[in-house]
C-alpha cells in the first residue's frame, strides 16, 4: 500500500465533464499492472462524474467534508448489491477511510456528484471486511460531496481565520519554539476597489517565535497559527483585521486601518531534533548534518560566533566516528565533514581557539581532505601564526602562494613569519621552543585550562593584536563575505 | 407537641417547628407544615435549609418516619414555592452532599424543582449539575486493585464501589427525563433544545471521567451468563443517554477529542484562565468511551463501512497512549484491551511506515508496554503486552522494525525485556534468512552495518568484565543465542548477513572480556559460598560484612538463612555456568566454521 503522505489529490480528476471516466490511481501496482499487460482490465480507481460541483476549492487537508454516500458491491452498480447508505462527515487526509475512495474525493467539488468504482487492492484488500464486504471484492460508491469546511482557527469560530491547506505537509514533526524555521510568506489585501495589494513576499530563517523582532518581520498573529504545521506545508491564510493589524493598520507596509489580510505561507523547512544520535539512521544524520550547518552560516552572519561554533562542532559530534557508513553514505558524510572541519576552524580562529583551529585544519587533512584546498591551509597557516609556531605557519602560507600567487594576505603573512622567525631567535626563541615541544606530543596542559597564553604576563601577544579582524581580512581580499561559499575565507556552502 | 398550642405567627410557627425538629418529632412537623398547609412564602427558604439536614442515613435507621416526613414536607414546600428560588436553597445545601440517602433525597428534589421551571430552565439545569457533578466528583475510589479472573467480581463487595454505585445510580435516573425531553429521534418541545444536549453531554461525560474510568466495564460470559459489574450497567445508561442526545458516539468522541486538542494547545502557548479549563472535555472519558465500542462492541454499527481498521486505530493511539500510561490498574487495563482488539482487527497486509514513526504516539505506546510487561503487578496485563508486542510489530515496514529495535536495544535497562527483544531480533533474522526472494532494499537493513551497528548496542559491557554478569543474564544469554544462530544459520562461505565482516571485533570486545568476566564471577560466587559453609561461626557473628559484600542480581542479599543465602549463590553460579557454555559453544562454532572455509 501506498503511503499516507502521498494522500495528494490527481490532477486528472478534476475538471471532468459529466459521464467522463478517468482512472486516479496514483501509482500502478503489481498486480494490477499484470492484468493491464494482457488486456485492459478495470483499474485501481475510476471516478465517472454524474453531477458538476460548484466553486474552486477542493477539499484538502484539515477540511472537514459532509458527504452522503451509497455503496454497492461489484463492478457495476446493481440495486442487489447495495450495501450501505449513509452520510458521513470527517477530515480527509487522515488516512481514516478507504484509500482509494479518499483519492476520489479529493478530486470532487462541493456539490458535485460522482461515482467512484475501486479494485480491492484500493479497497478493503485481499480481506475484505466481513460480514459486509467478502474478501478481495470489488466496491462502488456513489458519492455526493454536501460541504467543504475548511478550518476555523479563531477562538470565536465566527470564521475570523481561516486556513486553507493548499500542499499537505509531511511526516509529524511540528516546529517548536526556538527551533530554526525556514518561511516563504506572500500577503495582500484588498484596496477599496477590489484590487489586489501585495505588502509582502519574502523568505524567511530565523528561530521560530522571535519573528517579531524587525529584522525577521513575521508577525505574531502568523507565527501563533504555525505550532502544528508540518514540513512542507503550504497554506492561505485568511484574517479579519482585529486578528491582523486591526484599527492601527500598519504604516511600515502600508497596510490601511481595519484591513482583512490573506497569506499564502510555505513552511520551507525547520530544524527539530528530537532523537538522539544513536537513534538516527545514516540518512537523518546527514540531514541533520546539513540543518546544523545552516544553522551556523546562520549564526555566523549573524557574528554570534559562540553559537555558530556550537553547531558546527555539533556536526564533528554527530558524523566524526560514524562507522555505519559506506559508498555513497561515506562520502557524504565525508564531505558534511569537511565542510564542517573548514567552518569550525573559522569560527575557531574568530573565537581565537587557536590551537582547535588548528588540530581541526590536521583534521581535515587526515580525513582525505583536499589536498589543494586553500582555506585548510589558510586557517591553519593563520592558527599556527598565532600560535606562533612561526615556521609551520609560513610553510602553509607558502602552500596558499604556491596555489594563489597573488593572494596578497598570505604574502604578507608569509614574511611576517620569516621577520617573525628571526626575531625570536634570541631568548624568546628558547621560550617558545620549550613551549612549543609539547605541541605534537598530545595537548598541552597549559593551553587546555583557559586561554593561558593570554593570560601569562611575558608574553607580548603583538602580532595576535595585528591580526585582522574578519572583516578586514574581508577587505583585504578585496571581496565581501559571499551569501554562500565560493569566498576562500567565508563559510563552505 | 402539644396541639393546642395557638399559634398566631409565622415566627410562632418556625419556633415550634425548629423544636419539633430537634427533637426529631414526625407528627409535629407533620402537623404544622403539611395538615396546617403551611404556605408562607417568607419561610420556604428556611424551611428547606432545617428540613434538609434532617435527612440522612443516622437519621433514617434512628427514625424512619421522622425522615419520610421530612421528606414530604420538603416536597411540600417545592410544590407550593417559587421554583427557581427554592432551586438555589437546596442547592446551597447540596455543596456538601454525604451520604447515599442525603444525596438521593435531593437529587429527586432538584429534579422536580427544576422540572417545574419553566423559563430559563436550561441554565438552572446547567447550575445544578455543575453542583452535582462536583459532588460525584468527590467520590472516593476504590484502592488500586489487582484482582485477576474470578476475584474481579467481588469489585461490588467493596464497600467504596458500592457507594459509587448507589450514587452514580441516582445521579443518572436525575438526568432520565432531562435527557428525554430533547432527544434527537422525538420532536423537542424544549427551547434551547440543543443547548440543554450540549450540557447534558458535557455532565455525562465527566461522569465516565470520574469514577467510571476506574471501574470495571467489563462483560464477561460464565456459564451461558453474561456477568455485568454494577459500574458496566452504569456506563451502559450512560451511553444509552448520549445515543439519545448525538447523531452517533464516533462523531462525538472526534469533535470532543477536537476540542481538546485545540484547548490544549491554546493552554499550551497562552496563559488561560481555570474557568476555560473546565471546559475542556475530559479526555479520559473519552478513551473511555472508545473503549467501550471497541473492545465491549457497543453501537458499533453505527460505524461507516468507510473508516478502515486502520483508520481506527491510528485515530486511538492517542487514547491508547493515555490509558495505557496512567498508574492505575483498572484504566491501564482498558488501555491494553483497546490495543489489543485494534491490532487483532488490523487486516493483514496492513503497514505502518517508517515516517509513521516520528508520531510521538508509537514510541509512547511501545515505552508504555515495555512498562507494564516490567512493572506491573497485574500478571495478566504483563502476558497481554508481552503477546501482543510482537504481532504488533509486524505491521511496520522493515526500515521502521529496524528502527524499533536500535531505540528499544538504546533505551532498555531491564535485562529480562532487553533478552526479549534480542529473541524477537533474532525472529527477525530468521524471517529474513529463510525468506531469499525477499527484496533485497528491505533485508538491507538488517544486514552489513546495519546488523553491526545492532551488535555494538546488544553487546554492550558497561564495565567491561566487571560488569554484573548475573544481573544482565538475560540479556547476555540472549545474545549469545543470537550469534549463535547466526554462526549456524549463515556459514562465512554465504555470509549473506556480512555477520562475519566484524566477528573479530565482537570477539574481542565481547566474548573477550565476558570470558573473563565469567571467571572472576565465578570465582566470586564460589568463594562466598565456600566462606558460608565452613566459617559459618565467624560469619555468623560478622553478618554486617556479608551484606555489604554480596550482592545478587543488582540486589544485597537480605538477612536470610544461610541455606537460603547458598541456594541463592548457588542459583547464580548455575547462571554463570549456562552462560559459560554457551560462551564456549559460540566460540567453538566459530573455530568450526573457520575451520571449515579453510579447509
Amino acid at each position: 500500500m501506498s503511503r499516507l503522505f502521498d494522500l495528494v489529490a490527481t490532477e486528472n480528476g478534476k475538471n471532468m465533464a459529466v459521464d467522463e471516466e478517468v482512472d486516479l490511481s496514483p501509482v500502478k501496482l503489481r498486480s494490477v499492472d499484470k492484468e493491464l499487460k494482457g488486456e485492459s482490465k478495470p483499474r485501481g480507481i475510476r471516478k465517472i462524474l454524474k453531477k458538476e460541483g460548484n466553486g474552486d476549492d477542493y477539499p484538502n487537508s484539515g477540511d472537514k467534508i459532509k458527504i452522503k454516500y451509497k455503496a454497492y458491491l461489484g463492478d457495476e452498480i446493481h440495486p442487489e448489491y447495495f450495501f450501505e447508505e449513509k452520510d458521513l462527515e470527517y477530515e480527509v487526509c487522515r488516512g481514516t477511510v478507504v484509500r482509494g475512495f479518499e483519492y476520489g474525493v479529493l478530486t470532487m467539488k462541493k456539490d458535485e456528484r460522482s461515482e467512484i468504482y475501486l479494485q480491492p487492492e484500493y479497497a478493503y484488500g485481499k480481506a475484505g471486511a466481513p460480514p459486509q464486504i467478502p474478501p478481495d471484492s470489488q466496491v462502488i460508491f456513489d458519492v455526493t460531496l454536501l460541504d467543504i469546511q475548511c478550518p476555523d482557527l479563531s477562538e470565536e469560530k465566527d470564521r475570523s481565520i481561516l486556513k486553507k491547506t493548499i500542499v499537505k505537509g509531511k511526516g509529524w514533526k511540528e516546529p517548536s519554539e526556538g527551533c530554526m524555521i525556514k518561511l516563504k510568506m506572500k500577503g495582500w489585501y484588498a484596496d477599496k476597489n477590489d484590487e489586489r495589494v501585495e505588502f509582502v513576499d519574502k523568505e524567511v530563517y530565523y528561530p521560530f517565535g522571535e519573528g517579531s523582532y524587525d529584522k525577521y518581520d513575521v508577525p505574531k498573529f502568523i507565527e501563533d497559527q504555525l505550532h502544528n504545521w508540518k514540513k512542507k506545508e503550504t497554506a492561505r491564510l485568511f484574517l479579519k483585521s482585529r486578528h491582523a493589524y486591526g484599527e492601527t493598520g500598519n504604516e511600515k507596509l502600508g497596510i490601511p486601518s481595519n484591513t482583512d489580510l490573506t497569506y499564502i505561507v510555505e513552511l520551507l523547512d525547520f530544524e527539530k531534533e528530537d532523537k538522539d544520535v544513536w537513534e538516527m539512521n545514516n540518512q537523518e544524520k546527514l540531514e541533520s548534518c546539513e540543518k546544523l550547518r545552516e544553522k551556523g552560516n546562520f549564526y555566523f552572519k549573524e557574528k554570534k560566533m559562540e553559537l555558530a561554533y556550537k553547531f558546527y562542532s555539533r556536526i564533528v559530534e554527530i558524523v566524526g566516528f560514524d562507522l555505519c557508513m559506506k559508498d555513497d553514505e561515506e562520502k557524504q558524510r565525508k564531505e558534511v565533514l569537511h565542510k564542517g572541519y573548514l567552518n569550525l576552524a573559522q569560527v575557531s580562529l574568530n573565537l581565537e581557539k587557536y590551537r582547535e583551529a588548528k588540530d581541526v585544519c590536521d583534521k581535515y587533512f587526515m580525513l582525505d581532505g583536499d589536498k589543494n584546498n586553500v582555506k585548510a591551509y589558510f586557517r591553519r597557516g593563520q592558527a599556527l601564526y598565532n600560535l606562533q609556531d612561526w615556521k609551520s605557519a609560513k610553510s602553509d602560507f607558502d602552500k596558499v602562494l604556491e596555489m594563489e600567487p597573488t593572494n596578497k594576505l598570505a604574502k604578507r603573512y608569509s614574511t611576517d613569519c620569516q621577520n617573525k622567525a628571526k626575531e625570536t631567535a634570541g631568548q624568546e626563541k628558547e621560550l617558545a621552543q620549550k613551549m612549543m615541544s609539547g605541541f605534537g606530543k598530545g595537548p598541552d596542559e597549559r593551553l587546555r585550562y583557559g586561554s593561558g597564553m593570554n593570560d601569562i604576563g611575558d608574553w607580548s601577544n603583538q602580532m595576535a593584536q595585528g591580526m585582522m579582524t574578519l572583516e578586514e581580512e574581508q577587505a583585504a581580499f578585496g571581496e565581501s563575505m559571499p551569501e554562500r561559499g565560493g569566498n576562500n575565507h567565508g563559510v563552505e556552502d | 407537641m402539644d396541639p393546642s398550642i395557638e399559634i398566631k405567627s409565622t415566627e410562632d410557627r418556625m419556633n415550634l417547628i425548629r423544636e419539633c425538629i430537634d427533637c426529631k418529632d414526625p407528627v409535629g412537623v407533620k402537623k404544622l407544615i403539611l395538615e396546617d398547609k403551611f404556605d408562607d412564602e417568607s419561610a420556604h427558604w428556611e424551611l428547606l435549609s432545617l428540613l434538609g439536614p434532617c435527612v440522612s442515613q443516622e437519621n433514617l435507621e434512628l427514625c424512619p418516619g421522622f425522615v419520610d416526613v421530612s421528606h414530604r414536607c420538603m416536597n411540600y414546600v417545592i410544590k407550593i414555592g417559587k421554583a427557581k428560588e427554592l432551586l438555589l436553597a437546596l442547592l446551597e445545601q447540596a455543596e456538601e452532599l454525604g451520604d447515599s440517602v442525603r444525596f438521593a433525597t435531593f437529587l429527586q428534589l432538584i429534579q422536580n424543582t427544576i422540572l417545574k421551571i419553566t423559563s430559563g430552565r436550561v441554565g438552572c439545569l446547567e447550575i445544578a449539575l455543575e453542583t452535582l457533578a462536583n459532588c460525584i466528583r468527590n467520590l472516593e475510589l476504590p484502592e488500586d486493585m489487582y484482582h485477576e479472573h474470578e476475584e474481579r467480581r467481588a469489585q461490588d463487595l467493596d464497600p467504596v464501589v458500592a457507594k459509587i454505585n448507589v450514587d452514580v445510580k441516582e445521579y443518572l435516573d436525575f438526568f432520565k427525563p432531562f435527557v428525554e425531553e430533547v432527544r434527537l429521534d422525538v420532536e423537542s418541545e424544549v427551547k434551547n433544545c440543543a443547548k440543554q444536549r450540549e450540557i447534558l453531554v458535557k455532565y455525562l461525560l465527566k461522569v465516565i471521567d470520574h469514577p467510571l474510568a476506574y471501574l470495571d466495564l467489563t462483560a464477561r460470559e460464565e456459564n451461558g451468563l453474561v456477568i455485568k459489574a454494577n459500574s458496566r450497567l452504569h456506563m451502559e445508561t450512560v451511553t444509552g443517554y448520549l445515543m439519545k442526545l448525538t447523531p452517533n458516539i464516533s462523531a462525538l468522541i472526534d469533535s470532543s477529542n477536537e476540542e481538546t486538542n485545540r484547548l490544549m494547545r491554546k493552554r499550551k502557548h497562552t496563559e488561560m484562565d481555570s474557568e476555560l479549563l473546565a471546559d475542556i472535555p475530559p479526555v479520559l472519558s473519552l478513551c473511555c468511551l472508545s473503549y467501550f465500542m471497541h473492545v465491549e462492541q457497543f453501537e458499533q454499527t453505527s460505524l461507516s463501512c468507510l473508516v478502515t481498521k486502520k483508520g481506527i486505530f491510528e485515530s486511538n493511539m492517542k487514547f491508547i497512549q493515555i490509558l495505557m500510561l496512567r498508574q492505575e490498574n483498572e484504566i491501564r487495563r482498558k488501555g491494553v484491551a483497546l490495543f489489543m482488539t485494534l491490532v487483532k482487527e488490523l487486516p493483514p497486509g496492513i503497514v505502518f511506515e517508517y515516517e509513521d514513526l516520528d508520531r510521538p504516539e508509537y514510541f509512547g505506546i511501545i515505552g508504555a508496554i515495555f512498562d507494564i510487561m516490567i512493572h506491573s503487578p497485574d500478571r495478566e496485563l504483563r502476558q497481554c503486552c508481552v503477546k501482543v508486542f510482537p504481532s504488533f510489530i509486524q505491521y511496520f515496514c522493515y526500515e521502521a522494525r529496524y528502527q524499533i529495535s536500535v531505540k528499544l536495544f538504546g533505551t532498555l535497562t531491564h535485562a529480562g525485556a532487553y533478552g526479549f527483544c534480542v529473541n524477537l531480533f533474532k525472529n527477525q533474522m530468521e524471517e529474513i534468512l529463510s525468506n531469499p526472494e525477499m527484496c533485497s532494499e528491505d533485508a538491507e537493513f538488517f544486514i552489513g552495518l546495519n546488523l553491526k551497528r545492532i551488535f555494538l548496542l546488544i553487546c554492550n559491557l558497561p564495565e567491561g568484565p566487571a560488569t554484573d554478569l548475573v544481573e544482565n543474564s538475560d540479556r547476555i544469554i540472549a545474545v549469545l543465542n543470537l550469534m549463535r544462530y547466526l554462526i549456524l544459520r549463515d556459514p562465512p562461505k554465504k555470509n549473506l548477513t556480512g555477520f562475519w565482516n566484524f566477528i573479530k571485533e565482537l570477539e574481542t570486545d565481547f566474548l573477550k572480556p565476558l570470558q573473563v568476566g565469567i571467571d572472576m564471577s565465578k570465582g566470586h560466587y564460589a568463594l562466598e559460598v565456600e566462606g558460608i559453609e565452613k566459617g559459618n561461626d565467624s560469619k555468623a557473628t560478622n553478618e554486617e560484612e556479608v551484606e555489604m559484600s554480596v550482592s545478587v542480581a543488582g540486589f544485597k542479599m537480605p538477612k536470610m538463612a544461610r541455606g537460603q543465602k547458598i541456594a541463592v549463590m548457588r542459583q547464580a553460579l548455575n547462571t554463570l555456568d549456562l552462560i559459560n557454555s554457551l560462551v564456549v559453544r559460540v566460540n567453538e562454532l566459530l573455530e568450526q566454521q573457520v575451520k571449515e572455509i579453510s579447509s
